[in-house]
């Protein structure tokens, strides 16, 4: 499968580790990225910000540049922010023709706005795709349990970017599934990172980074996967400042390191740090296999755990059962008044299963004769 | 020669604003044949109508034309008024619609004179074509079918059978009693809600004229007021309910176990389940999706515990024809699915986020937790519990865009109860608006807020957990604050959306619905439990979301109308049908094809043709049936086919006069 | 201090509503002030007025408030607002006008958020593309914040995550020429814009 290739003003400056990760589990897929010729910035949200116009005048320009190149070929756009305003671009001139000749004017070039524009993560979603890169783990990342972060311009607005379910996406897990990473329920997946605020109202950029670690933490996550190189950025680069607030409120430091989906497929498959680019990262990534085998004894102590309690509380249950019949046994002149406990356990006290992390999925209390479902 | 009279209303200011009514009345008194033309104020209202009967006697006119409102306003009262109060036939009067069709879509006079002119010297050249039309008499079936027996229909049941007409109510599910008797307690006067319906369930179970038939569904209705055919698919319920006794040992035994609606999703029951204590008839039935025996061929406990021997496993479905006179829809509700659409509220993923309904089930003595406020994940009390409202109601982008009308006052009642039954309870409602408008409402709500409700006004963007709790983030609006509320459980009080019944039942009677599903009523204001479709009549959610109180009210009602149609014996027949020339007619059958009603029929004749006589295949309408809509009159290709009240020379003559 | 006279809207403030309205292509009345987007909003808790408090200002004609306020600049741009809003408000795009109409009237009431914007295009004019080194380095000195993040420069260029400007290339020039034409029509547009988009060109 070809994709017009739309690299981005970040790719060969902090994006370079999702390049060449890209670009490693790109060519093991068999995905040829043919770059566009002579493209330029898409606008991010400065353009859009000064005016619509610009906004999508400036990713016209590389569009119209895909289309000479490569004609109907789908562009790819691995950066999330490249993506959204490539792709409204694409969208708002598809609705008004008005638009499309104004904006084919002010490019000073033919634009039929016709190609579709993918995301990071489209290109690898295709059953064959995704079985051609399973093919070539060889070194699965068992045990490493990844919260997969989204962001905004991926999903939203839902009108434009139409993928995946905005609200309880799944499709990075899918991808990230493939490296044997086991992927985390959490409840941020979707919420913003800060963007350029990280930058211009620092404070706020912060508590916005802050946020999103400390729910992936909450839910078990050993490390947060993501597709965008200003996310990643944002994340990575700032998890010291969130550690160091952390500490000073009296709460333990965060070790949680941030990579792209890529790193982490690109690692599975074999490639070493040069490669993958997990040596390039301001919180230490550099051995997720490490941290794999880490987690994967942790969470098996705590399954030894809960089956231990388990055993116990049911051991308990038996042991009363049996004082109570021997309870019964006796002559009726010492048991006369007194009222037997019941033995058999109603569905309300069962006691509900040890929870490694907090609702990772809805826990229905273990126990035969439930009747009442969760 | 005949003489017509033209009456050119004003309707107040309604036509005469826009459309200079003199100017039509006096432009009317040139036309061919008017013999007088006046304009009135209110040609509607009594003066009114004495004015043109007494026209009539003084200028000795023979046709009327009325230049007013539409004719589904006031036709029938006009026909109404030549019938009782002159001797011209009611059927010799046309309506120019100036009001509707021409002073309501123009704003200048000088557009909107002319065009009443020109509307007003069609009907002219109409009338003077019409007939005399003689209206007959159908006789009407005394029986009633009720389709949905919740509280609506078993009240509109009760109401016709006690009038003395025998009443067929169908219900899909195994049990009557529909929502009203999963609920706790009602508002505002919190009755425990089975203890006010059961008695209802009771009466219509033992009534001597009704017949309950339940786990049954209307398949397919033909016909027409007075006279419709109805088949009734009851679908096998696997026990003889004249050997059973409703002892429930088969219900003991069973090994199959699955969810349980009637605790909406809650609680298991067995394969073999009678769907709650109080049901209605009081007897079992087996689900042959999830009875082993019934699958697979195993099992079979039931069968061998039964001391009666009632269970029959070769049980089929039966399904019966009847007629009936008037049929009410009485369908109900159900909750709309959140899961699918409120993915930032975790799409179904927390159990312990709950609809308004299963929040019912946990607080009912009778329900999975015996009435004690428990979360369903681990059994808790739940020491803090956030109930959001308007959860797909007026929310256009996701949901519905109608407010749900029943939700303010049960979610105060929800407060309410878990304030009372949790005493460290904290209850925070978020909401929109709080809308009180019953009588004892405003004070109930009150109450609930002197009982410690924390109301917040602001919609919850998103719910997550987060150690052991449920984040809700919302906003104060009311004071411009950024919120966030930690509870131990959610209560959402969702949509109604009309019941899945609704548009089975609807695909079968063609019956009209609305955009959002639920069935149009013939007047918003005027015609709340009639249908556009004669004898079909309307109670309950089934028209548009409401509460007890109303739902009962309006199930009177439908009742009261049903009751008005029956007690008369007969109905009169529209006139205005298609009449069949039977010289012209090749019997070539384009209308027998085309009719929406079949209300044709190709039949053989014996006609006297050059003085020999012949038998002929012709086309034979039948009065009953057809509504008059002229489908057949446009496919003759003879001009055989007319239509009584619209004939084709009619019709040319208003195009003849529109054009000259 | 007096009540605010609802029904006295300043002939100003009313014209400048119109613009805001219009560039955003709003209507402020399907807004029933639910609030779901302020309780879903990153920013709101921070920002001197929650977006439902900048739609409600928007319904009352008093857009001086919103000019005057922070939120419109410290909005992320996220797009949750819009995405759960019951009537589909396009909240965003309001935000974006009034920040538009703020720059007009000379007063971004928060100036690092407008002089990065304007930065980054004048160095995508410049170069075609942006450089976030020189972006960077220019943000720091123009907005006073000379020691921003200058800690992680060396690491950063350590591991090859710093890009050195290359030299003007011909996409350089068309990308100027695209900016300055978009800039020429929205002139057109909207002639009572009178200060120069975009700081320094």
């Amino acid at each position: 499968m070809k994709y017009a290739y739309f690299p981005g003003c970040s790719a060969h400056s902090t994006g370079i580790s999702y390049t060449k990760s890209y670009d490693y589990v790109a060519r093991a897929a068999g995905i040829e990225l043919a770059e566009i010729p002579d493209w330029s910035c898409c606008g991010a949200s400065a353009a859009h910000a000064e005016s619509e116009l610009l906004g999508d005048a400036l990713p016209a320009r590389s569009l119209a540049l895909a289309e000479e190149a490569f004609g109907d070929a789908p562009v790819l756009a691995p950066c999330a922010g490249c993506y959204q305003h490539l792709k409204s671009a694409s969208a708002h001139a598809q609705e008004n023709e008005e638009l499309r000749a104004q904006l084919e004017d002010i490019i000073g070039r033919p634009w039929a706005a016709n190609s579709y524009v993918a995301n990071g993560l489209e290109p690898f979603l295709p059953q064959e795709v995704q079985e051609s890169i399973s093919a070539r783990v060889s070194w699965p990342l068992n045990g490493l349990k990844v919260a997969c972060y989204y962001g905004c311009a991926l999903l939203r607005p839902a009108e434009v970017c139409a993928f995946d379910d905005d609200e309880q996406p799944h499709t990075m897990e899918e991808l990230v599934a493939l490296s044997g990473a086991q992927a985390v329920e959490w409840h941020f997946k979707n919420e913003c990172c800060g963007a350029s605020h990280q930058v211009t109202v620092p404070s706020l950029g912060r508590s916005m980074v802050r946020r999103i670690f400390e729910n992936a933490y909450a839910n078990g996550a050993d490390a947060i996967a993501c597709a965008c190189p200003l996310c990643m950025l944002n994340l990575d680069m700032r998890e010291a400042e969130v550690n160091a607030a952390r500490v000073k409120e009296g709460l333990p430091a965060l070790d949680i390191p941030v990579y792209y989906f890529t790193e982490l497929l690109a690692t599975s498959m074999g490639a070493n740090q040069e490669e993958s680019g997990i040596g390039q990262h301001f919180h230490p990534a550099t051995n997720p296999h490490g941290r794999a085998l880490e987690s994967w004894q942790r969470q098996q102590g705590v399954q030894k755990a809960a089956a231990e309690a388990e055993r116990a509380a049911k051991e308990a249950q038996r042991k009363a059962r049996a004082a109570a019949r021997a309870a019964k046994a006796k002559p009726k002149a010492d048991a006369e008044g007194k009222a037997k406990p019941k033995a058999n356990t109603t569905p309300k006290n069962a006691t509900p299963a040890a929870k490694p992390a907090d609702n990772t999925a809805p826990t229905t209390a273990k126990g035969t004769e439930q009747e009442v479902i969760a | 020669m005949s003489r017509i009279g033209v009456f050119v209303c004003h309707c107040g200011t309604n036509i005469a604003a826009t459309v200079d009514v003199q100017a039509v009345a006096d432009a009317a008194r040139l036309m061919p044949n008017v013999a007088y033309a006046t304009t009135n104020k209110y040609t509607c209202s009594d003066p009114g109508q004495q004015a043109i009967a007494d026209a009539i006697k003084e200028h000795e006119l023979d046709r009327i034309v009325i230049a007013s409102c539409s004719p589904r306003m006031h036709e029938q009262t006009f026909r109404k008024m030549l019938a009782e109060k002159t001797s011209i036939n009611p059927y010799l009067l046309e309506i120019a619609n100036i009001r509707e069709q021409c002073s309501w879509v123009h704003k200048d006079k000088a557009v909107s004179t002319p065009k009443a002119i020109d509307l007003v010297a069609m009907a002219v050249a109409k009338v003077d074509t019409d007939k005399n039309l003689y209206t007959s008499t159908i006789p009407v079936n005394r029986k009633v079918l009720v389709v949905g027996a919740g509280i609506a229909g078993i009240q509109a049941a009760i109401d016709v059978a006690d009038a003395g007409f025998p009443v067929t109510l169908v219900e899909r599910n195994p049990s009557i009693g529909g929502k009203m008797v999963k609920l706790d307690k009602t508002f505002p006067t919190m009755d425990c809600s089975a203890c006010i319906c059961t008695p209802k369930m009771s009466e219509a179970g033992n009534h001597p004229n009704i017949t309950i038939k339940t786990l049954s569904e209307v398949e397919k209705v033909t016909g027409y007021i007075g006279n419709f055919e109805a088949t009734i698919r009851e679908r096998a319920k696997y026990i003889d309910y004249d050997l059973c006794t409703g002892c429930g040992a088969c219900e003991t035994k069973c090994p199959s176990k699955t969810t349980n609606e009637f605790d909406e999703g809650l609680s298991l029951r067995k394969a073999i389940y009678k769907p709650f204590a109080q049901a209605v008839p009081s007897k079992p039935t087996i689900d042959a999706k999830t009875c082993r025996k019934l699958t697979e061929g195993k099992c079979g406990v039931c069968a061998k515990i039964c001391p009666t021997g009632a269970i029959r496993y070769d049980d089929t479905d039966r399904t019966t024809t009847e007629t009936f006179g008037a049929i009410i829809l009485a369908t109900g509700y159900d909750l709309i699915d959140w899961t699918k659409i409120y993915g930032e509220y975790g799409g179904g993923r927390y159990p312990d986020i709950v609809t308004g309904l299963q929040f019912e089930r946990l607080v009912n003595a009778s329900g999975p937790t015996e009435g004690h406020i428990q979360r369903p994940s681990d059994h808790a009390e739940p020491k803090t519990l956030a109930i959001i409202k308007c959860v797909g109601s007026r929310d256009p982008h996701k949901g519905v865009s109608y407010c749900s009308r029943a939700c303010c006052m049960y979610s105060a009642k929800h407060a309410h109860q878990y304030l009372d039954k949790v005493k460290d309870g904290r209850c925070f409602v978020f909401y929109m608006d709080v809308r009180c408008a019953g009588k004892g409402y405003d004070e109930f709500y009150m109450n609930t807020l002197h009982d410690g409700a924390v109301y917040v006004r602001g919609r919850v963007s998103k719910i997550y957990p987060e150690n052991g709790k449920l984040v809700c983030m919302g906003e104060d609006t009311l004071s411009g604050q950024v919120v966030r509320v930690d509870a131990d459980m959610v209560v959402l009080e969702t949509a109604m959306v009309p019941n899945e019944g609704a548009s089975q039942i609807a695909g079968v009677l063609n019956a009209q619905r609305g955009p959002e599903g639920f069935f149009t009523e013939a007047h918003p204001k005027l015609r709340p439990v009639k249908t556009n479709t004669a004898g079909v009549y309307l109670a309950g959610v089934a028209q548009g979301p409401k509460d007890i109180p109303d739902t009962v009210a309006q199930a009177g009602a439908a009742a009261s109308k049903v009751i008005g149609l029956l007690a008369r014996g007969q109905i009169e027949s529209n006139p205005m049908i298609v009449q069949v020339d039977n010289a012209k007619c090749s019997g070539c059958g384009a209308c027998t094809d085309i009719c929406p009603y079949g209300a044709i029929e190709l039949t053989e004749v014996s006609l006297r043709e050059n003085s020999r006589k012949v038998t002929r295949t012709v086309a034979k309408p039948n009065p009953g049936l057809c509504q008059g809509c002229g489908a057949c009159t446009v496919a003759c290709r003879s001009g055989a086919a007319d239509l009584l009240g619209f004939t084709n020379e009619g019709i040319m003559r208003e195009m003849e006069a529109l054009l000259r | 201090m007096e009540a605010r006279n609802l029904t006295a809207a300043p002939q100003a403030a009313l014209l400048a509503l119109e613009r805001i309205l219009c560039d955003a292509q709003v209507d402020p009345k399907a807004c029933y002030q639910c609030g779901k987007c302020s309780a879903g909003c990153p920013v709101a808790a921070d920002a001197d007025m929650t977006p439902r408090q900048v739609m409600r200002h928007l319904q009352l004609g008093q857009a001086e408030a919103v000019l005057k306020s922070k939120m419109p600049w410290l909005c992320a741009g996220c797009g949750m607002c819009l995405a759960r809003c019951p009537q589909e408000i396009d909240l965003p795009s309001v935000m974006l006008a009034c920040r538009r109409e703020a720059k007009r009237t000379g007063s971004p009431a928060v100036s690092e958020v407008n002089r990065f914007n304007d930065l980054f295009i004048s160095g995508v004019r410049q170069q075609g593309t942006s450089n976030e080194t020189t972006l960077a380095m220019r943000y720091n000195l123009t907005t006073g914040h000379l020691l921003q993040d200058a800690l992680s420069a060396p690491k950063m260029m350590k591991r090859g995550m710093l890009e050195l400007p290359s030299k003007q290339t011909n996409k350089a020039e068309e990308v100027a020429a695209i900016i300055d034409k978009a800039r020429a029509v929205e002139q057109a547009a909207h002639p009572q814009a009178d200060d120069a988009k975009g700081g320094t060109a």
